[in-house]
This record gives C-alpha cells, structure tokens and sequence, in this order.
C-alpha cells in the first residue's frame, strides 16, 4: 500500500472515530501517531508525541488565540452585547420584523469584538430571544436570526477561524481579518434582506413595535461607544500597521477586562465566570491544535498533498469546477462535523491545491469561512442550532424550519465573492505594512 | 460541557482542574499587563522592555496546558454526538467511556514521549531567545498539564464506565 493511500485511509480513520464520539482532538492524535510510524517505522512515534504537542502551542503567532479569546468573553461578560442590542432595536425596531433586523445588527457589532459564533449566538440569544417573543416574534424567525447573526463573528475580525487559517497557511493574520470586513457587511445586508423576504412572505413572523423618538434613541446609544472603541483600537492598529495582529489582541484583551471593570459591569462571580470560560475555550481549541499538529505531522509525511494535486490536475477540470466542487465538499463536510476541525483536518492539502489552481490565498480563506458560517446554521450538527437550542429551549425542527432563508443568503453571498473577488482582496491589498 | 457530578473525587478533581485553568489564565493575564506597558513605552518614549515575547509564550504555554485538564474532565471537546445519540443510555455511556480511555492512552503517551524530549532539552541547557529562560521552564505546563489531563480522562472513562454497567432503575 503506498504512503498516500496510507494518508487517505487516515482521513476515513478519523471520520469514523470521530462518529463514534471520539473528541476531535484524540481523533486526529490517535491516528495522526498511528499514520506517522506506519509511514516512517514505529521507532519514530515517539520523536512525533513528544515533539508535536510542544510544537503546536509554543510559536509566538498564536498568541492572538487565547488574547482574542479572552477579548470576546470579556467583552459578553462586560454587558456590551446588550447595551448594542437596546442602541439598534431603538434605531430599527419599528420595521417589520425589526427586532430580527436589530438582531442581525447587533450580532455583526458584537462580532466584531468576539471572535466566535458560539460566544456570539449564546450572548445575544440570552439577551434578543425573551425581547422578541415578548413582542409577539414568531420562533422560527427569531432564533433562526441569532443563529444565523451569530455566524457572522466568524467573517467579521477578529475572527479565530481566519486566525487559525492564517496560521495553517502562513498567510498574513492582519490581511485576512481585513479581507473579512467587506463580506461580513455584505453577510449582514444579505441576512436582513432574509428577514424582510420571510415576514415578507407572512408578516406575522416578526410584527412592527412601537417607534422610538431620537431622545430614547440617543439615550440608547450612549453605551455603544465601548464597542466602537475596542473595535477600533484593535482593527484600526492592525490596519494602519500602528500594531502587530498580537499587539492588537492584546490590546483588545486588556481593554475588555478594562472597560467590563471600570464601568462596573463584572462582579467577582462575573469575573470568575469569564475566567472558567476563558479557560475551557482555550483548553477545547488548542486541544484540536495539538491533534491536528500530530495529524499534519503523518500528512504531510503521507505525499497525500502532492498526489492530491497531481490526481486533480489529472482530472482536466478547469480551476472554477474544481473550486465549486471544493464548496459542495465543504458544505456537506460542515453539515457533518465542526467547522475548526474541518478546518484543521483538511486545509493542508487543500491549500496546497488551491496556490496550484493559481487562486489568491486571502480569497480561499474568506471563501472557507463563508462556507464554515452555512455548517453552523446548517443541520445536523450546526452548532449555533444546539447552542440557540439551548439558550432558547426551543426544539430543534423549530429552528431549522426559520434558517432557510438564511442559508440562501450565504449562498448568495458566496456567489457574490467569487463574481466580485475584489470584496475580499481589495481592503488586505490596501493595508499598510 | 458536562456538569460534575456529586461524587466527592470529581468534586475535588474539578476544584483542582479549575484552580490550575485560573492560574493559566491569570499568568496570562500578568503577561498582557507587560505587553501594554511595553507597547505604552514604545509607543511614547521609544523604551522597549525586553523579552517580552518570550514571556507570553511562557504564559501561553502555562494558559494552554493548565486549561486542559478542566476540558478534558469538564468534556469541553469538539466532538459529533447525534450519530451515537439512537443508542440506548448504557451502551452510549460504553462508547463515551471508551473514547475517554482512547484520550487518556494518547495523553499518556504524549507525557511519557514529551518527558523525554523535555530531558533533552534539560541535558543542552537550551534557553530562550532573548530572556534566557532555561527551555525546561516552557515544558514544565506541558509536562504537568499531560499528566493532569490523564487523570482527568480517566475519571471521566471510570464515571460513564460505571454508568455503562449501572442496571436502570
């Protein structure tokens, strides 16, 4: 049996543990310690276990991880998701199905303090979901927008999939959370025109509340300039090369824990809470790391990369049908299984692929994310489904039956970036540095 | 992420798992501070304090590895569930309980093979870049957090374990 098949029996390995409820992160270590000394001799298994792990959370370009981690835990700790919440629903609350449109709204705002979509659709579906059904909002529609909104902290920076993907790839941190922004705005537009076709469609999805007056709205704003200020510090640094991407996330992590602290919005237990949580998040993410540090170890000694890209350009395909077959790949991969560990399990190769197909790096990178934002929404593993399962208390077809429209969107706005491939490439070629 | 249960060892194990996850975090947190006061410095009177990347990397390594003892007995995995979920409650508890087996073989064979790299490292007296930090200081959190996080995982494979063989009531 050659080494590539080797490799490719690997990937099933995995797949298959990880169905029989195997972490993850033991998935891809147990088989990627196994594939290295069936590859390279059993003697070597142990230069792999004892090196990957270290080598996998010791190199300094990670530092962005837990900084930015603890920036967004903070930042939901903090109340500021709520504060935006009350600024937008004030400002569009009145439309029809406005309180789903202040949602998206405020998802996207908070996503650009908080890197993760989990975090975001827990803290906004805690804090939208009883204000909506207390209006008369139809299930369906409102936890399908905290499901949906909530993705779009992975497209807006600082987003820890971009980050991870930067890592992988060896491509600028800072590029690719630029790269981020334009499609993340776009995200936004496209979910709010998803609200507007379904209580389009039957207006009693999501009533119009009562108007506010500029007063009431000005006096809801007051509180939102903590978010402008984070986001900007830390984007802006990034963008005018005023700070590195770890400087930046620094920055945002200390600002966090500041402003949570200074405007008395954290007490002890609320600093406990965002500590613990701090620390799981990281612990679950660079678990994965450290799997998929073993597992590329076995890869990449596999051949499996190179003999994938030879056996496509074999094929005769032109880049774009291979391109398209790659998105159809991953959004049945994302239905299935995490977005991280989609991730990590299959960039590599991937990758390597896709610089041969002659695509820019930065763009694949927004592209991938796009694609991992439908796996969240998507059952039936969507995560943000079971988290706003849980916050909500709502059973799981309800959900699904209002996230349709939302996954059109995304399709709409994966169309969108590859027709118009400016919208991810044009800010990250503007940036300084 | 799984609550702990009321038998008095996960009690304690939880309390320990946690009180090294808040030391990690709060290492990390000390090492921020210093980035700040460097970048403040920098950015004002041009001063740089030195080293001050290889002390985040040493509160990485510590915020990482201290953290994962508390995922590992808390089950804070990314994992996939529903395609176990149609089985009943014993023979799913069976299945967890092996998974939990099949983390903590890895983990203890990640400690045993990283005991030996962390000797190399102690028999050449690596130090870090700038600082001179003695190399065995960054394997420490991975050497102690392995060991943890075995413990961990085998707490967690002896409690579906017992569920596993529990008779319904």
């Amino acid at each position: 049996m050659s080494d590539p098949v080797i490799g490719a029996l690997g990937f099933a390995l995995v797949i298959a543990l990880i169905a029989l409820r195997v972490p993850v992160a033991v998935s891809m270590g147990v088989v990627g310690a196994l594939g290295y000394g069936v590859v390279n001799g059993w003697s070597t298994i142990g230069f792999v276990l004892g090196r990957a792990p270290f080598d996998a959370v010791f190199p300094d370009g990670l530092l962005v991880l837990p900084l930015f981690i603890m920036m967004g835990v903070f930042a939901a700790h903090g109340g500021l998701s709520r504060s935006l919440y009350n600024f937008v629903t004030a400002l569009v609350g009145h439309l029809r199905g406005g309180l789903a449109l202040a949602t998206i709204g405020a998802c996207a705002v908070f996503g650009a303090v908080c890197g993760s979509a989990i975090a975001t659709a827990a803290t906004m579906g805690r804090v939208a979901m009883p204000e909506m059904r207390r209006m008369g909002y139809d299930d369906r529609l409102a936890s399908a927008s905290i499901a949906a909104g909530g993705t779009l902290a992975v497209m807006i920076p600082p987003s820890i999939l971009f980050v991870i993907y930067g890592l992988m790839t060896q491509q600028s941190i800072g590029k690719l959370l630029a790269a981020g922004i334009l499609p993340g705005l776009v995200g936004t537009g496209l979910y709010m025109l998803a609200v507007g076709y379904a209580t389009g469609r039957d207006p009693a999805l999501g009533p119009p509340v009562a108007r506010r007056s500029w007063r009431e709205r000005a006096a809801a704003g007051r509180d939102v300039w903590q978010v402008a200020l984070l986001f900007g510090v830390v984007l802006g640094g990034m963008y005018f090369g005023f700070f590195s991407p770890t400087e930046a996330a620094g920055v945002g992590a200390f600002g966090a824990v500041l402003l949570a602290w200074v405007f008395g919005k954290l007490n002890r237990n609320g600093v406990f809470a965002a500590v613990r949580e701090t620390a799981l998040t990281t612990g679950m993410i660079f678990a994965i790391l450290i799997g998929a540090g073993l597992f590329n170890y076995f890869i990449d000694s596999s051949g499996l990369t190179d003999a994938l890209v030879a056996w496509v350009g074999h094929l005769g395909y032109t880049p774009w049908t291979i391109m398209a077959l790659l998105m159809v790949m991953y959004i049945v991969l994302g239905a299935l299984m995490d977005e991280l560990a989609m991730m990590l399990l299959t960039v590599g190769p991937v990758f390597k692929l896709i610089v041969a197909l002659g695509f820019d790096p930065i763009w694949f990178g927004v592209m991938f994310v796009t694609v991992c934002e439908i796996g969240m929404i998507v059952p039936p593993v969507g995560i943000n489904l079971f988290v706003i399962q849980g916050v909500a208390g709502l059973p799981l077809q309800t959900i699904v039956r209002g996230i349709a429209p939302f996954v059109a969107a995304d399709c709409v706005r994966m169309l969108l970036i590859s027709l118009v491939p400016a919208l991810a490439t044009w800010l990250p070629s503007r940036m300084a540095g | 992420m799984r609550k702990i249960g009321s038998v008095p060892i996960f009690r304690v194990a939880d309390r320990i798992a946690l009180g090294f996850a808040f030391a990690g975090v709060c290492a990390l947190g000390i090492a921020t501070l210093v980035l700040m006061v460097d970048i403040a410095l920098r950015k004002s009177v041009g001063f740089s304090i030195t080293g001050t990347i290889d002390m985040l990397q040493l509160a990485q390594m510590f915020c990482v590895f201290f953290a994962l003892p508390a995922a590992f007995l808390r089950e804070s995995h990314v994992g996939v569930e529903f395609t176990t979920d149609w089985l009943p409650p014993r023979a799913r508890a069976a299945v967890k309980a092996l998974a939990a087996l099949l983390s903590a073989a890895l983990l203890a064979a990640i400690l045993w093979y990283s005991l030996g790299q962390a000797a190399i490292q102690l028999r050449q007296e690596d130090r870090s870049v700038t600082l001179g930090i003695p190399m065995l200081a960054y394997w420490a959190p991975l050497l102690v957090g392995s060991a943890l996080s075995t413990a961990a995982a085998l707490l967690v494979a002896g409690r579906h374990a017992r569920d596993a063989t529990r008779r319904p009531a």
